[in-house]
């Protein structure tokens, strides 16, 4: 019983993440249709931050904003230098220049950072905990299930009451006829960049706290679990892309309870294969998004 | 009037045009290149392999894969298990099944269980990937990729993990090279053209007008996935006998960004693929001379081991930006001949210029 809850508490942590990872994914692919593989690269961006101004003997609370930060800065420049000239591009050369910038990053991390793993001089608190009865509750663990649960509150929010929430709903569901009712497209897409940065630092803050240093390709790992759990929910919508990352989560620490400790290095493969497995019963996700122009057939 | 040749014999056409040119480069590198120059150009007749490989399916259906690199390390390890020497074997994976550790097969019997090994896997996976498109197809097919890497770096009595696979007898020739090359690309062709390809080539502009005219998509995109699956597996085996050494990362993340880099940056057709292949390996080639070449001030450009990629990455973006549709468009070489020849004899030739217009209206396409 204890293990059970020991497990749900694990995957509802790195639920957390996944679905972290995956609305900063689906809100820029809402709008632009651009699946930004670069998103984990805005994570190692963060993680990057994290170490250095840890090592620098910064306050952690300061360096957690200047993760965030960093990586918000970073969105809104591969927005304005790479994407932004190709939003007219079909959607097969924006998902290569996604591509091609997250490469980009990777090897311009390699050149300034090296092959090595940084370690993050991670603060004492991260690894305490509490007890109740046999089970052992890291206060890590409930600070991200508690601040993942308020930013996906606050983003629900902030989506159906204010006016640029409306503005980026209306422009999720049809980009041309919102810029016909006045709104700026680029103030838009900005918009979403910059909520998306966000996110990703956030997500990347939760990841190394878990996994404490960071390499080049750090954020390749998470980017594709939450573009899977994306693509499980349903690509382009933002509850589903919550709901995925849940899910993915609860597959891969339920698939890890399951299996004997011989299959277990095979979990990533054992769960992709359960996802492609669902995929072939729901090709447009568990909740079966419309078909848009590059999904349909 | 292309239209009105059998299909087969335009393939034919076509395919003995790019291997005329292609046995030109090969004679002229072999004859007065170095012996890096030929090693270049081995590679680079791999890739090309392998970029054609994916093309049958991409330039057709219009769907990008990500997870052919995987067939690739299926063919790699698939030929190289069969052919090394029982003697290396029994030291680097005692604990394999017997008919691997027992076997020493030549080169074409091994390969061809790689690529059946790989284009099972694709006949099994395949019904789901056909039926995604986009996006959702490139995020599906690169967990695919990393399935294929997972197993084989955690299959250890197998593939040795993560560790090197030594001892592949160096079977790759320049001949083998041009022996599978032309091959694939025959068969490259041929499905391009056929009643399949073309079908399939109608639904990349507009799915739903293609099913409406009888063309069946999700068993058009089936016929072709698991034969591009096939063709990536010969590669995969062409580099393993070249290098001599596999591991599970040499098929990960940035082989797949350079194969699928080869074929969008070319265009859609064949003939793109290999413009894309070539345009790579020489800007590849150079910027890595350069990176030997020359330092800034006390920077040394020697000890930057992401430069390369990262250059090649940005002038990706680059052209791109310029060419969203490839260097070649949807064009085969054979398309532009007859243009050419067409354009020379107009008066010999009532219906010259037939897709001048057509390229104007549709740049996209």
């Amino acid at each position: 019983m204890e293990l059970m809850l020991q497990q749900f508490i694990n995957a509802v942590s790195l639920g957390s993440i996944y679905a972290l990872v995956a609305l900063g994914v689906a809100i820029v692919f809402s709008i632009l249709r651009l699946a930004n593989f670069a998103h984990g690269e805005l994570m190692t961006v963060a993680g990057y931050t994290l170490y250095a101004t840890l090592l620098a003997g910064v306050h952690w609370f300061l360096a957690a904003l200047a993760a965030i930060a960093a990586s918000v800065i970073a969105a809104l420049l591969l927005e304005r230098l790479a994407y932004r000239r190709l939003r007219s591009a079909n959607p097969l050369t924006l998902l290569i220049t996604s591509f091609a910038v997250s490469v980009a990053l990777q090897s311009l991390f390699l050149l300034f950072f090296g092959a090595r793993p940084k370690g993050i001089e991670l603060p004492a608190f991260v690894d305490a905990g509490f007890r109740i009865g046999q089970l052992r509750v890291q206060w890590l663990d409930v600070f991200i299930i508690v601040i993942t649960g308020l930013i996906v509150l606050s983003l629900h929010l902030f989506l159906k009451k204010t006016v640029i929430g409306l503005a980026l709903r209306s422009a999720a569901d049809d980009f041309r006829t919102t810029r016909l009712m006045g709104i700026k497209a680029n103030a838009v897409v900005v918009g979403a960049f910059m909520l998306s940065g966000a996110l990703a630092g956030i997500a990347a803050l939760f990841y190394f706290a878990t996994v404490p240093n960071v390499v080049p390709s750090s954020g390749f790992e998470p980017m594709l679990k939450g573009f899977i759990a994306c693509v499980i929910g349903g690509l382009g919508s933002l509850p589903a892309a919550v709901v995925g990352g849940f899910l993915l989560a609860f597959l891969e620490v339920g698939s890890d309870a399951i299996l004997s400790n011989s299959l277990s290095p095979y979990l990533d493969a054992i769960v992709f294969g359960i996802a492609i497995i669902l995929l072939r019963w729901r090709p447009g996700g568990l909740f079966g998004v419309r078909m848009t122009e590059d999904l349909r057939v | 009037m292309a239209m009105s040749q059998k299909w087969w014999l335009r393939a034919l056409i076509g395919s003995a045009q790019i291997l005329v040119l292609v046995s030109l480069l090969v004679a002229a590198v072999s004859l007065l290149g170095s012996s890096t120059d030929q090693r270049i150009l081995t590679v680079f007749l791999i890739n090309l392999i392998a970029a054609i490989g994916l093309q049958i399916y991409t330039g057709t259906s219009g769907i990008i894969s990500f997870g052919h690199v995987g067939f690739m390390a299926l063919g790699a390890y698939g030929s190289a298990l069969f052919t090394a020497d029982p003697a290396i074997k029994a030291m680097g994976i005692p604990n394999a099944p017997d008919f691997i550790l027992t076997s020493a097969m030549g080169f074409l019997p091994a390969m061809l269980i790689g690529v059946g090994v790989a284009a099972m896997v694709a006949a099994v996976i395949g019904r789901v990937f056909v039926r995604l498109g986009g996006s959702a197809a490139a995020v599906a097919t690169l967990g695919f990729m990393v399935m294929v890497f997972t197993v084989l770096s955690n299959a250890e009595e197998w593939t040795r993990g993560a560790k090197a696979f030594s001892g592949i007898p160096a079977y790759t020739t320049m001949g083998w090279c041009m022996g599978a090359f032309a091959v694939i690309l025959v068969i490259a062709r041929l499905l391009r053209e056929s009643d399949t390809g073309l079908g399939l080539r109608s639904s990349r502009d507009d799915a739903i007008a293609a099913q409406a005219s009888g063309v069946d998509v999700v068993n058009s995109r089936y016929v072709m996935w698991v034969a591009s699956a096939a063709c990536s597996a010969v590669a995969g085996a062409l580099y393993a006998h070249y290098i001599g050494a596999i591991l599970p990362k040499a098929f990960h993340f940035e082989l797949t960004f350079l194969v699928v880099t080869m074929v969008i940056v070319g265009g859609q057709s064949i003939t793109g693929a290999i413009v894309g292949t070539l345009l790579i390996t020489i800007l590849a080639e150079a910027l890595r001379r350069l990176e030997n070449g020359f330092s800034l001030g006390s920077f040394s450009l020697s000890e930057a081991p992401g430069l390369t990629t990262a250059v090649l990455a940005l002038l990706i973006v680059f052209t791109l930006t310029m060419r969203p549709q490839g260097l070649v468009g949807r064009w085969e070489l054979d398309d532009l001949t007859a243009r050419w020849l067409a354009k020379r004899r107009p008066a010999a030739n009532g219906t010259a210029l037939p897709f001048e217009k057509d390229r104007e209206r549709n740049p996209a396409a």
